[in-house]
């Protein structure tokens, strides 16, 4: 016999299986993101960052964003570090932006200010450290001029501590050694959150960054260097903006600059003039130094691309670039395997911020050769990946041609690893019919600068022959599931049945296998009384009574127990009308006068509570009928709002309650009430008739558990 | 079920204030000073009835899709209404459309562009027709009744832009017929690509008095090819919008004046116009507000720094 278990203790396991289910899951996915933190740029690594907007590459140990997009951000660690310190080298671009670190990151998206958190970098339109915070819009806390002035191009090393509400920065120029220190505290400050790195209106540099658990000294020695704010300025009007630039860069503060070249790369061969680049391409290569005006449409490799073509250009040693910037460019064109390309011997910044809109091309006119070396847009269906040391290369393939798309750094994983084969994606990059498309291959390859060039249009149709057997997979485990369940199920059903059957054998062995022994004994002894001649005919009639008297008894038994089992009347009558035709059976024509009333809207029982309310109504009954000599009983049905009540009364001899209880089966009709929900309440004394009321609900309201128990038919009475 | 929903919503990493109502500003350049203004106005507006704003624009590169993307994540989410300065005239007009079709407010801040009649659709312009006579008339009352001017960053794409240089053609004609306008410079510029058409333009007109430039990154090209031909102060400069830096060179006199639109009424109109339409109560289809000529004389005053005003976090 299965014990069954209480309701609470299942609730219980639940709960804590699913508790320990997001425990285990925080770990899991949280595993890698505890402080202390430090980048693995050196090694080439950097799944744990994830991009927001920006063009980001790993390039000699550094993190790069080559885009001179406002706001693009570069994220990693966990929303539940708290008081921690940051520390990064960073280094700025291009013009006429900023470039730094946030912390305490949260609801992070793409667009300038879209993040919860605290901004603190290096701008160079005013040559200042900034601490502020960003709530999808910007509020400037401390900015303060930078001693020596932000240098384009030259390595900063920003420490940033945020410990309470209190937040200081210190940033140290890498080649000159000063310092400058900012720190304010606020009152309702954002209290925790990632780190990440962010550029604004230029490109920058990221490396070393670490991340540990703050001090208290840590801040001190920030704050006693500068100029604490107890309270952030964030300047709201105008003249609030006026005041504070009159008190932190009245020295320092150079807006509209030039955005013409830096002298250190200034043109010196001014004198020739400008050609097309499809010019270029055109003609033969050519000794002569060609000039080229151009956007940088990529920057590694580097291309540029003006309003009649694109072409690659090398440089003999490396430069800064941006996307967008516009640039002049010296040198001799050669070709690379039927592919033109220009040798610079000299690069010269003309302007930033120009954006070059890709042409949206299929793929045939890209394998045409007409877009070589432009920025184009196509879409195309993922048929493979692979990667190899940093490349990343996504085989394509459309209705008509199969290309290549490839990507460079590490950074790119992430995106990398989502994409699955059978999407349809729709790339943005440089098109180049070059030296690694080889005859019968790939048409064509697409040059990415990053992976956020990649869109995905539509996932991989769900059916698919690569997905067959996962598919065959799954019908065999649901059918082995539903026959498993279905072998159980029967299985359950063949014990109830076993079970049943038992008890009927002792209820038959208990009444009718008794009384037929009785009946048997009192004829065994009129039969050898009359065969020894000892016994009188008074003894013999007793007898012979006592045998017609057990007989008749077991005869009631015995149809009484058959009513029992009989379905009809526990599924199809109304309880009343099965009771009434029970006890016909049990006295055979002959019974006190029976009254039926009938209260309430009737309603739907479910079987539980019908079975249980005709069991108790029929033992009932047939206490009476043993025991109570009543002339009348009244059988009494009352329907309420969400429970049924039977009440079986009689005007009989009554009995003591509750010492005689186990004589007439109280203990029994109360455990079939109480197995049902409900409650029995007997109501009797000696002369005074007994009235027995069970109350239960009438629909089903058992758990899952008490379901299954009950199908199980562990537990109940036996009728012994 | 209630942990199930639990876990779920804590693997998904579900945002606490979904329930809230919300209004999609989506501006052109989010971080220009003109742009906060109106943030600062949509906010404040917003606050009074209980509705958050969600703001987000275009941050430079792919503008435009960057735009439709929340237009589109505005109309899934259900957001009460759309506040659009559109980065490009023709492109966000289906996605406009679909907004529209869901019943959703769309107010186009700032840019006339052409779409058809909606019950949902209002605009609410600047008064380009305004803005153009303003800087004629400044230039005519700095530079007297005859001179060399130049008109740059003339957009042909942009209805606002066409119509801002024509008025202010039309006017200058009208009230100093003498002043001759000897360069139109169109196209959008690049701040460097502006800086080296201007430079050109004052070496072909070393005479030139004044320079009426219709945007912002023309005005920053403009000054710094100014500065660079050593001709500050010989030169009035008068541009268009407000950006803080454009603010600082008014007040340091390198730039004359400023027309500047009143993007903070504008943003209180907008949200206005959204919540009467969800009141049921009708809107006109276009309202115009009236830009004023910044100067270094009035920038301090009280109603000019109000509508200046970036404060645009909601007011407790």
């Amino acid at each position: 016999m299965i014990r069954p278990y209480p309701r609470w203790a299942i609730i219980a396991a639940v709960l804590a299986l699913a508790v320990m289910t997001l425990f285990l899951y925080t770990s899991v996915m949280h595993r890698d993101r505890r402080l202390p933190y430090h980048d693995s740029f050196a090694q080439n690594k950097a799944t744990e960052w994830t991009p927001i907007g920006g063009n980001w590459q790993l390039i000699d140990g550094a993190v790069v964003n080559r885009s001179d997009e406002n706001g693009a951000k570069l994220v990693t660690g966990s929303s539940r570090w708290k008081d921690y310190q940051l520390d990064a080298d960073v280094k700025l671009i291009g013009h006429d932006g900023d470039v730094g670190l946030i912390a305490r990151v949260g609801d992070e998206e793409r667009g300038a200010d879209s993040y919860n958190g605290y901004y603190i970098g290096l701008r160079s339109p005013d040559s200042a450290l900034v601490i502020g915070h960003a709530d999808h819009g910007w509020m400037e806390g401390r900015p303060v001029a930078m001693l020596g002035g932000v240098q384009i191009g030259v390595w900063y090393h920003l420490t940033v501590v945020l410990f309470g509400c209190d937040i200081g920065a210190e940033a140290t120029n890498l080649v000159s050694g000063q310092k400058t220190y900012a720190a304010f505290e606020e009152k309702l400050c954002v209290e925790q959150g990632k780190i990440g790195l962010r550029s604004m209106s230029t490109g920058g540099a990221w490396r070393n960054i670490n991340a540990q658990a703050a001090t208290p000294a840590a801040l001190v020695a920030i704050r006693s260097r500068s100029s604490f704010l107890a309270t952030p300025n964030y300047p709201t009007r105008e003249d609030d903006y006026d005041n504070m630039r009159e008190a932190y860069f009245s020295s320092t503060f150079l807006p509209a600059r030039s955005y013409r070249v830096e002298p250190a790369l200034h043109n010196h061969s001014s004198g020739v003039p400008p050609v097309s680049i499809e010019m270029v391409r055109t003609s033969e290569s050519q000794t002569a130094e060609v000039k080229l005006q151009g956007v940088v449409t990529l920057t590694s490799p580097l291309y540029i691309q003006d309003d009649s073509g694109g072409i690659q250009v090398e440089l003999s040693s490396p430069v800064a670039l941006n996307l967008g910037d516009e640039v002049e460019v010296t040198g001799r064109t050669q070709e690379r395997d039927g592919s033109p390309f220009l040798l610079a011997s000299n690069l010269a910044l003309r302007g930033d911020h120009t954006l070059v809109a890709p042409v949206s091309v299929t793929s045939t006119q890209a394998a045409g050769g007409a877009f070589d070396a432009r920025l184009v847009e196509l879409r195309g269906i993922l048929k493979g990946k692979g990667t190899s040391g940093n490349q990343i290369t996504l085989q394509m393939e459309d209705s008509e041609q199969m290309f290549r798309i490839m990507d460079s750094g590490n950074l790119s994983l992430k995106t990398y690893d989502a994409l699955a084969p059978g999407s349809e994606l729709r790339v943005r990059g440089i098109c180049t019919i070059g030296p690694d498309n080889q005859p019968g291959a790939d048409a064509f390859t697409i040059l990415l600068g990053s992976m956020e060039d990649v869109e995905v249009l539509s996932g991989p149709p769900w059916w698919s022959p690569r997905m067959l057997p996962r598919y065959i997979l799954l019908v065999l485990s649901l059918i082995a599931a539903g026959l498993y369940t279905y072998l159980r199920i029967e299985r359950w059903n063949m014990r109830a049945i076993l079970d049943e059957r038992e008890r009927i054998a002792y209820s038959m062995h208990d009444t009718l296998a008794q009384s037929f022994a009785g009946v048997g004994f009192q004829l065994q002894g009129v039969r050898n009384g009359l065969r020894s001649g000892t016994l009188k005919f008074h003894a013999a009639m007793e007898k012979l009574d006592i045998a017609c008297n057990l007989a008749t008894q077991t005869h009631r038994e015995a149809s009484a127990q058959i009513s029992a089992l009989h379905p009809e009347y526990t599924e199809s009558s109304d309880i009343l009308t099965a009771l009434q035709r029970s006890t016909q059976f049990l006295l055979a024509g002959e019974f006190p006068r029976l009254e039926l009333v009938r209260s309430g809207n009737p309603r739907k029982l479910s079987m539980t509570t019908r079975d249980a309310l005709f069991q108790i109504g029929r033992e009932a009954i047939s206490n009476i009928l043993r025991h109570a000599a009543a002339s009348k009983i009244t059988l009494k049905l009352i329907y309420e709002a969400r429970q049924v009540a039977l009440e079986i009364c009689d005007n009989g001899r009554g009995f003591s309650y509750p010492e005689h209880a186990e004589d007439f089966g109280v203990r029994g009709m109360r455990h079939r009430a109480e197995r049902a929900h409900g409650k029995l309440v007997v109501e009797t004394s000696p002369g005074n008739g007994t009235c027995v009321k069970a109350r239960m609900p009438c629909g089903s309201r058992f758990g899952f558990a008490k379901r299954l128990q009950l199908y199980r038919g562990s537990g109940g009475p036996r009728g012994r | 079920m209630a942990v199930l929903a639990i876990a779920n919503c804590f693997i998904c990493g579900c945002h606490s204030a979904s329930s809230h109502r919300f209004i999609s500003a989506i501006p052109r350049d989010e971080t220009v000073a003109y742009s906060v203004s109106e943030h600062a106005g949509l906010s404040n507006a917003a606050h009074r009835h209980n509705i958050s704003i969600y703001w987000n624009g275009s941050s430079g590169t792919n503008g435009t899709e960057q735009q439709i993307a929340m237009v589109e994540r505005a109309i899934s989410r259900g957001y009460l209404g759309i506040v659009l300065t559109p980065t490009a005239p023709f492109s966000l007009d289906t996605v406009i459309e679909r907004a529209l079709a869901k019943k959703i407010p769309v107010v186009i801040l700032g840019a006339p562009i052409s779409l058809p009649r909606d019950p949902n659709l209002s605009f609410i312009l600047n008064d380009y027709q305004r803005s153009g006579a303003l800087a004629a008339e400044r230039i005519h009352q700095r530079i007297g009744n005859k001179g060399d001017i130049a008109v740059v960053g003339i957009d042909p794409m942009s209805p606002g832009s066409t119509i801002d240089a024509d008025a202010f053609e039309s006017t200058l004609h009208e009230i100093a017929p003498n002043i001759n306008i000897v360069s139109r410079l169109t196209g959008p510029y690049s701040p460097g690509q502006a800086e080296i058409a201007i430079e050109q333009v004052l070496d072909e007109h070393p005479h030139l008095k004044a320079i009426y430039s219709l945007n912002l990154g023309i005005t920053h090209g403009a000054v710094a090819a100014i500065r660079d031909s050593q001709r500050d102060g010989l030169i009035t400069l008068v541009g268009n919008d407000q950006a803080l830096d454009l603010l600082f060179l008014v007040r340091q006199n390198v730039i004359d004046s400023l027309v500047v639109q009143d993007m903070r009424g504008m943003g209180v109109q907008a949200v206005e116009n959204i919540v009467a339409l969800h009141e049921g109560r009708t809107i006109p289809p276009v309202t115009y507000f009236q830009p004023v000529l910044l100067t270094r004389a009035n920038i301090d005053t009280e109603t000019m720094q109000q509508r200046l005003k970036m404060d645009w976090r909601p007011s407790p």
